[in-house]
């Protein structure tokens, strides 16, 4: 698993972006099979992405469903400037962004992912204490505006470039920066509360 | 009126008499035509989707009818053949409702291969 | 941490302005320590003085939340549910597209672009080494009126990846030539020209390199 999602476009030299091109060149046809092989190979990450933005793997599911729907209709005009990943982790992107829009005002505490069964070799204080603090930045996400939120977590959970960011979002570098300023702004003095 | 249930049985016979007819894997309409619009864009695969599959017309000519039906055929034996199946399943089915004298000029869509 | 300049205003509209820097009160710009930290840059005064150093500490300490909340991410790796549900929609959709003349000019049978490129691009799959992309199917005559759709042979043009070392001309023709066959006997279609498209070569080490076409 790659460490974050974005794929530069024109990588040419991935056998599997090749791969990706033969297909979505099948699908935009009509080709169906290529389109399920295309959201079985890109489902699982996007699904990662949306449930980082949205805070909810339920309302992620909705989104990536909703994504490749849209996607599939919209193939017969998608061009090749970009690979079939980056067009999708855009869209996605995109529909986060308006879902966390319409979500405005935010209300309850729920925006925290269900939390996995902990197996990791530490001590029950420590463990404790990382779910403590990993609660504590759900709770502090709360506070941020949809567009801090997922420039934010496009940066500092995907890992992804400020350019690339600014692409997905369609906002110029300097917003895109200034947004994941504010957010980690907001953050770290919510961290430093807690602390 | 009389007329057009009496078109609308005849559908509903020729769409029975298709789908028996075998390596047709089911009535489907497509958006055959260049100009021809479908109202919603999605098309369903039983029910109200068979009926709207075919399309029957009356021409001009008196005691003539333009059928046209859509399908999706399996990949075997050849879609030519089956379509020529399904044209002639059609032309009985009205040479049985509609007697002998009912002209029906025939177009068969085949709108996907499983 | 004591800030010089607390933040005010609509987080949407300070975002975009490059008004309301933030201050340390080092005089240092925050937002300009952070990126200095991140891309690897940092000076003298950065690591030694102690406003700057605890807000660094503060960046740090977020970076160290968000990796123990990756850890605690379930992995997603069966994407089943989501196929199922996307697929279920998919397939009862229905695209506008030409259809194709099935038989001779006398027939009235038809059939759609996407099938008939579907049986293509199985046939070109079938064969060793190949693999089909882009299969496009037009009529070659013109139309002879308006509403009327168009009979007579068609030209098919099929996009493929050949995976071998050898002739690639060779392995064009056969290509044209099962798409031929696969016209007669699987479909009934008659096919005026067929233009196969090599758009990718692969070694067995998957390197690759683009050539022309071959007609």
């Amino acid at each position: 698993m790659p460490a974050h999602g974005y794929e530069p476009p024109g990588d040419a030299d991935d056998g599997e972006h090749r791969d990706d091109a033969l297909l979505t060149a099948r699908a935009s046809e009509g080709d169906e099979e290529a389109f399920e092989t295309l959201v079985r190979r890109h489902g699982p990450l996007l699904l990662r992405l949306a449930t980082r933005l949205l805070g909810s793997r339920s309302e992620a599911e909705d989104a990536v469903q909703e994504s490749f729907v849209s996607a599939w209709r919209r193939l017969p005009e998608f061009r090749e400037n970009s690979t079939f990943g980056t067009w999708m982790y855009r869209i996605v992107t995109n529909r986060c962004l308006n879902m966390l829009r319409a979500r405005r005002p935010v209300v309850a505490l729920d925006a925290v992912s269900e939390p996995a069964a902990a197996e990791h070799q530490v001590s029950p204080a420590r463990a404790a204490e990382g779910r403590a603090a990993v609660e504590a930045l759900s709770k502090a996400m709360v506070v941020l505006s949809p567009e801090q939120r997922v420039c934010w977590v496009l940066r500092e959970v995907d890992g992804l470039p400020y350019e690339a960011i600014a692409d997905m979002v369609g906002i110029s570098q300097e917003a895109a920066r200034g947004r994941v300023f504010r957010a980690r702004r907001q953050l770290t003095e919510a961290m430093v509360a807690w602390r | 009126m009389a007329v057009d249930k009496e078109l609308g049985e005849l559908t509903e016979h020729i769409a029975e008499a298709v789908a028996g007819v075998p390596g047709v894997a089911f009535l489907r309409p497509g958006l055959a035509g260049l100009l021809r619009a479908s109202p919603s864009g999605k098309g369903m695969l039983s029910g109200r989707g068979a009926r709207s599959a075919v399309r029957i017309t009356r021409t001009r000519t008196p005691r003539s009818l333009a059928i046209e039906v859509s399908v999706v055929l399996r990949s075997s034996p050849r879609a030519l053949d089956l379509t020529r199946a399904v044209r002639a399943a059609v032309l009985e089915t009205v040479r049985t409702q509609l007697g002998p004298d009912v002209q029906a000029r025939v177009t068969i869509n085949v709108t996907g291969l499983i | 941490m004591a800030m010089n300049n607390p933040s005010a205003g609509p987080p949407d509209d300070m975002d975009d302005r490059e008004g309301g820097k933030e201050r340390l009160p080092c005089g240092r710009d925050l937002a300009q320590v952070w990126q200095q930290w991140e891309e690897g840059q940092t000076d003298s005064h950065s690591r030694s003085c102690p406003h700057c150093t605890a807000a660094l500490e503060d960046l740090d300490g977020l970076k160290h939340v968000v990796r123990q909340a990756r850890e605690e991410e379930p992995e997603y790796e069966d994407a089943n549910v989501l196929v199922e549900r996307v697929m279920d929609v998919v397939q009862l959709e229905l695209r506008p597209g030409r259809t194709l003349p099935l038989g001779t000019t006398e027939d009235d049978d038809w059939i759609v672009e996407a099938a008939a490129a579907k049986a293509f691009r199985a046939a070109a799959d079938s064969l060793p080494g190949v693999r089909a992309g882009s299969c496009r199917i037009a009529p070659l005559n013109a139309p002879s009126g308006p509403r009327r759709r168009v009979r007579g042979p068609v030209a098919v043009r099929i996009e493929v990846v050949i995976d071998m070392t050898g002739d690639l001309q060779e392995a064009a023709e056969r290509v044209r030539q099962r798409l031929l066959v696969t016209a007669q006997r699987a479909l009934g279609i008659e096919v005026g020209s067929v233009d196969v498209a090599i758009v990718d070569v692969l070694d067995s080490g998957g390197h690759g390199e683009r050539p022309g076409r071959w007609r």
